[in-house]
């Protein structure tokens, strides 16, 4: 039961790092960057590829943050700076046509789109490092932690962070104080690359195996954390995300396995419905 | 007579217009209702169920329409306490939660599909429903609900400042949107004959989704004209298979880093150029335009431009 529980956080860490990649976008930018799933896909397939070729996982997760801040940057610079002016829907399809584009990218290109996974050696010796009894991955726990402190202290006292607030609540007059809201942009994706880098190494190292579908469900759970806990804490975002790890979890457990998706669909509806603003009511 | 691969082709193409259309109505209102694919789901099961149960076409695709209808009205309501990118995530969670509901409790085939449905369509009728939609969507933009939906979309506190009632036009673009979503359901469930529950998944929304961008989300022949050029061309082009995702992916970041509108607000642009160049002089020009040109400063971007529209 403890090594079940342990594998809900560590997946729970996961979805509330891409909710917490969706947030400083959209704390930035106003708009859910949907290609963000995706990005973190493509980390853990980079992931993969480093370890398949130097054998290190420390190789892999280097490669997986390098990834996902370029990844991140380049969308921006390339595409959405160039629409960041158009309506909420033209920039929500535009990111799902990126994140398509990048899903069939590594489908056409890896394994020729069936299923990869780390090798069993290098997962294992990665879930059993400094695993207490039953509970694995405390590594990933104690990393996740150390990043969410980092990145609290960043957006709080860095002079990043408050320009990100600063661009976010108001970026016409963010400009007129001399911040360059194009570069807080970028930064922000940079930040939330950084996320996806941190998301692909727990996919590669805690799922039994690697898919390019694998984003749509977490996507979803990134979604649901970010409407359900707000965007303006990064606590309540890690929170909602152990506690849609651990309800999972649970409900393999002790519950039909086959109604785990529906019931985590049907409790995002049900939120929203009652609480539109969200739990913590912080602005969306 | 029309070849099976053609008949599926025009079909099919219909089947997505009616859901881009669908799709269309309530951005008019800026409001990202996305669960059309749901709506398409109840359609299409219920009518088959029914067909399925011993009851004719004609009398299950009406059922099948107005379970649609009901949705969508009930979803809409959903439109009232949420807004923007929330109520476009929770309709999409609705969507999904209802093709889970099927593939999770096993009920009408579950993930094994729903097998053996009487075929009921071919192109001539798809192509005779559309015309008949085409036509009520046309009728629908000229008249002033349509101009009180669009004038809630810019601005919805001055829409109810001039005495517009934005709950019930919210849920009269979601009735209307369910409408679509209801004949483009019974039109599928009575061509393919099997429905597998994977069809209506999020990979369809954005595929629907692509149609609607490309041709012009807020303009009437937009999602006519998306499905045509991506939809109808490519079906000859059987090389692209493999690579359809990434070229309408492409083909989307393209449009809207040109022009958000879409190729029908291209094509608008277009012709409003070409119509404003072939206008003859001393036809329709304003008193401004006259002195410019008194004054031996005859701009024919500034004339073309105090011509009135």
């Amino acid at each position: 039961m403890l090594s079940a529980l342990s594998s809900g956080v560590v997946v729970g860490l996961c979805y509330a790092l891409i909710a917490y990649g969706l947030a400083i976008v959209y704390r930035a930018s106003g708009y859910f960057n949907m290609a963000q799933g995706e990005i973190c896909m493509v980390c853990g397939y980079a992931v993969f590829l480093a370890v398949h070729v130097s054998g290190s996982l420390v190789v892999g997760v280097a490669a997986s943050m390098a990834v996902g801040m370029l990844a991140n940057a380049a969308q921006q610079i390339v595409i959405v700076k160039r629409i960041q002016s158009a309506d909420h829907f033209s920039i929500l399809v535009a990111t799902l046509a990126i994140g398509t584009m990048l899903t069939e990218f590594v489908r056409l290109s890896i394994n020729e789109g069936l299923p990869v996974s780390l090798a069993a050696n290098v997962r294992n010796a990665a879930l059993n490092f400094a695993s207490f009894e039953q509970v694995h991955g405390i590594w990933i726990m104690l990393a996740v932690l150390g990043l969410a402190l980092l990145l609290d202290f960043w957006l709080r006292a860095g002079r990043g962070g408050l320009a990100l607030r600063a661009v976010g609540d108001a970026p016409q007059v963010a400009l007129l104080f001399g911040v360059a809201v194009p570069r807080v942009h970028l930064q922000a994706m940079a930040v939330a690359g950084l996320a996806a880098g941190f998301t692909g190494v727990i996919l590669a190292v805690s799922f039994s195996y690697l898919t390019p579908y694998i984003s749509t469900t977490l996507m979803f759970h990134g979604l649901a954390i970010v409407l359900i806990f707000g965007v303006t804490w990064i606590w309540g975002v890690l929170l909602g995300g152990v506690a849609l790890g651990l309800i999972e979890a649970s409900i393999v457990l002790w519950g039909p396995v086959e109604y785990r998706e529906l019931i985590t669909f049907v409790v995002i509806i049900a939120v929203l419905l009652l609480r539109p603003a969200g739990v913590f009511r912080s602005r969306i | 007579m029309l070849s099976p691969y053609a008949d599926g082709l025009i079909t099919f193409g219909v089947v997505y217009t009616l859901m881009a259309a669908a799709i269309h109505i309530p951005l008019l209102a800026n409001y990202l209702l996305l669960s059309q694919v749901g709506f398409m789901l109840i359609a299409s099961y219920s009518s088959a169920a029914l067909v399925l149960a011993g009851w004719p076409w004609i009398l299950a695709a009406p059922v099948g329409v107005l379970a649609s209808i009901v949705a969508a009205a009930l979803v809409g309501l959903l439109g009232l306490r949420v807004k923007d990118f929330p109520l476009a995530i929770a309709s999409i969670a609705i969507s999904e939660a209802l093709r889970l509901t099927i593939m999770s409790t096993g009920i009408l085939g579950g993930i094994s599909g729903l097998s053996g449905i009487p075929k009921a369509a071919n192109a001539q009728v798809s192509v005779l429903i559309l015309a008949a939609v085409m036509l009520g969507l046309a009728w629908f933009h000229q008249t002033r609900t349509c101009r009180a939906v669009i004038a809630l979309g810019d601005d919805e506190i001055s829409a109810r400042a001039f005495g517009h009632n934005p709950v019930r036009l919210k849920l009269l673009v979601g009735v209307l949107s369910g409408l679509l979503c209801g004949c483009a359901g019974v039109l599928y469930a009575a061509y393919v004959r099997f429905l597998d529950p994977n069809f209506f998944g999020f990979s369809t929304l954005i595929f629907i989704l692509v149609f609607v961008v490309v041709g012009g989300a807020r303009r009437m022949f937009g999602p006519l004209l998306g499905v045509a050029l991506l939809w109808v061309l490519p079906g000859y082009l059987s090389f692209l298979a493999d690579y359809r995702l990434v070229a309408y992916s492409a083909v989307v970041l393209l449009i809207l880093m040109i022009d958000p509108g879409g190729l029908s607000a291209l094509a608008e642009k277009a012709a409003r150029k070409i119509f404003a160049a072939a206008r003859p002089l001393g036809r329709g020009t304003t008193n401004r335009s006259i002195q410019i040109r008194s004054q031996g400063g005859v701009n024919d971007k500034a004339s073309a431009h105090d011509q009135p529209a």
